[in-house]
């Protein structure tokens, strides 16, 4: 099971057929607020989204963040931990930081719409969706790196872990919403996300 | 509604112990994403970077979050002549290994984002690192090529590229 590819190379030759695509969103010209996947199939042990996120603020300092639900669920059910970099601080650093609970997920990050084309990167892993007695954990590496552009000192660039937690036992997720916040909104052409499911034994 | 089975091994190039390089080329744009996978690197190297469509100019950037088993910390490169995957291993004889992620690696709209998780555990060095970069070009990336920098990739070390293709 490839997840993050990191133990790929175990399958080095041998073509795998655990991780397939359900469905990819790309964000049209006329940009995008939210991305929603819905009737998400059953059929998997592990969900994977994988994406590059541009937002709607100009500047190439960060937009603001693409937040993730589950089932249409507002209340707040949600909780994220995070280890990132801080690199507008001297010297750049490392910081860890929790959300209490909330009404979403942090997902990445998102750069405005600068002079040129950088976008966020991101892959979330979401395990054993499909449970009705557990609740929900995922966990997200995702990064911003725009060289060396500054806004008022400010450099967007960051990387960072994620781990999150959605509060629903009872329900498999069946849906997934990915919301462009604030100032961020909507999500700029080019933006993509890709939905994949990853079979057990 | 699922598309079918993807994440495919497109290549994979063992290292003979007699080179600095590997380069994979002519890679087809019929993929979403490609992954880099370097395993089995035991040779006493100096940082492993990775150039795009053979760009050797100053269009690299990252931003570093860091382990060395005691000390978190961040880190950030600007205009860099490559991309960077592996920390140098001071001492070698320790496996060292990295993924590489390149997402949307084909579009000729955007610069191409890319994600590294990498490991050095050795007695000489000691790392895990998370790596996000850029490569400012919007030109789809058609060849990929790693770089050991100072000394060659030992026999054995291996280099894998997936292809992910989306619905």
């Amino acid at each position: 099971m490839p997840i993050l590819g990191t133990v790929a190379s175990q399958f080095s030759g041998k073509p795998s057929n655990s991780f397939e695509s359900i469905a990819t969103v790309t964000v049209g010209a006329g940009g995008q607020s939210t991305i929603t996947f819905s009737s998400i199939p059953q059929t998997f042990m592990h969900l994977q989204i994988r994406g590059i996120l541009q937002g709607s603020r100009p500047g190439p300092v960060p937009s603001g963040y693409a937040a993730l639900r589950f089932n249409s669920d507002t209340t707040s059910n949600y909780i994220d931990h995070i280890l990132g970099s801080s690199i507008n601080d001297s010297p750049p650093r490392a910081y860890a930081a929790t959300e209490g609970l909330g009404t979403f997920l942090y997902l990445s990050g998102i750069p405005g719409v600068a002079a040129a084309p950088f976008f966020s990167i991101f892959i979330t892993e979401i395990l054993d969706y499909c449970s009705t007695n557990k609740n929900k954990v995922l966990r997200t590496v995702e990064g911003i790196e725009t060289n060396a552009n500054t806004i008022n000192g400010y450099n967007a660039s960051s990387v960072s872990f994620k781990s999150g937690l959605w509060m629903n036992s009872a329900n498999a997720i069946t849906s997934i919403t990915i919301e462009a916040l604030g100032t961020s909104s909507p999500f700029k052409q080019y933006s993509q996300l890709a939905l994949y499911g990853i079979k057990g034994a | 509604m699922a598309a079918g089975p993807t994440y495919s091994p497109i290549a994979t190039t063992t290292a003979t112990g007699s080179s600095t390089n590997v380069t994979f080329n002519s890679i087809s744009g019929s993929y979403t994403d490609l992954v880099l996978v370097i395993a089995n690197v035991t040779a006493q190297i100096d940082n492993v970077g990775i150039t795009l469509n053979s760009d050797t100019g100053s269009n690299y950037s990252r931003v570093i979050l860091q382990g060395n088993g005691s000390t978190a910390s961040s880190n950030k490169n600007s205009n860099q002549t490559y991309l960077y995957t592996m920390y140098k291993d001071t001492a070698g004889g320790d496996p060292v290994m990295s993924t590489t992620q390149f997402l949307n690696y084909s579009n000729s709209t955007t610069y191409k984002s890319v994600f590294t998780r990498q490991e050095t555990n050795s007695s000489g060095t000691k790392a895990v690192q998370a790596i996000a970069s850029v490569w400012r070009s919007t030109s789809a990336i058609t060849s990929i090529s790693i770089n050991s920098g100072n000394a060659n990739f030992n026999s054995g070390a291996t280099f894998t590229l997936y292809g992910i293709a989306a619905a």
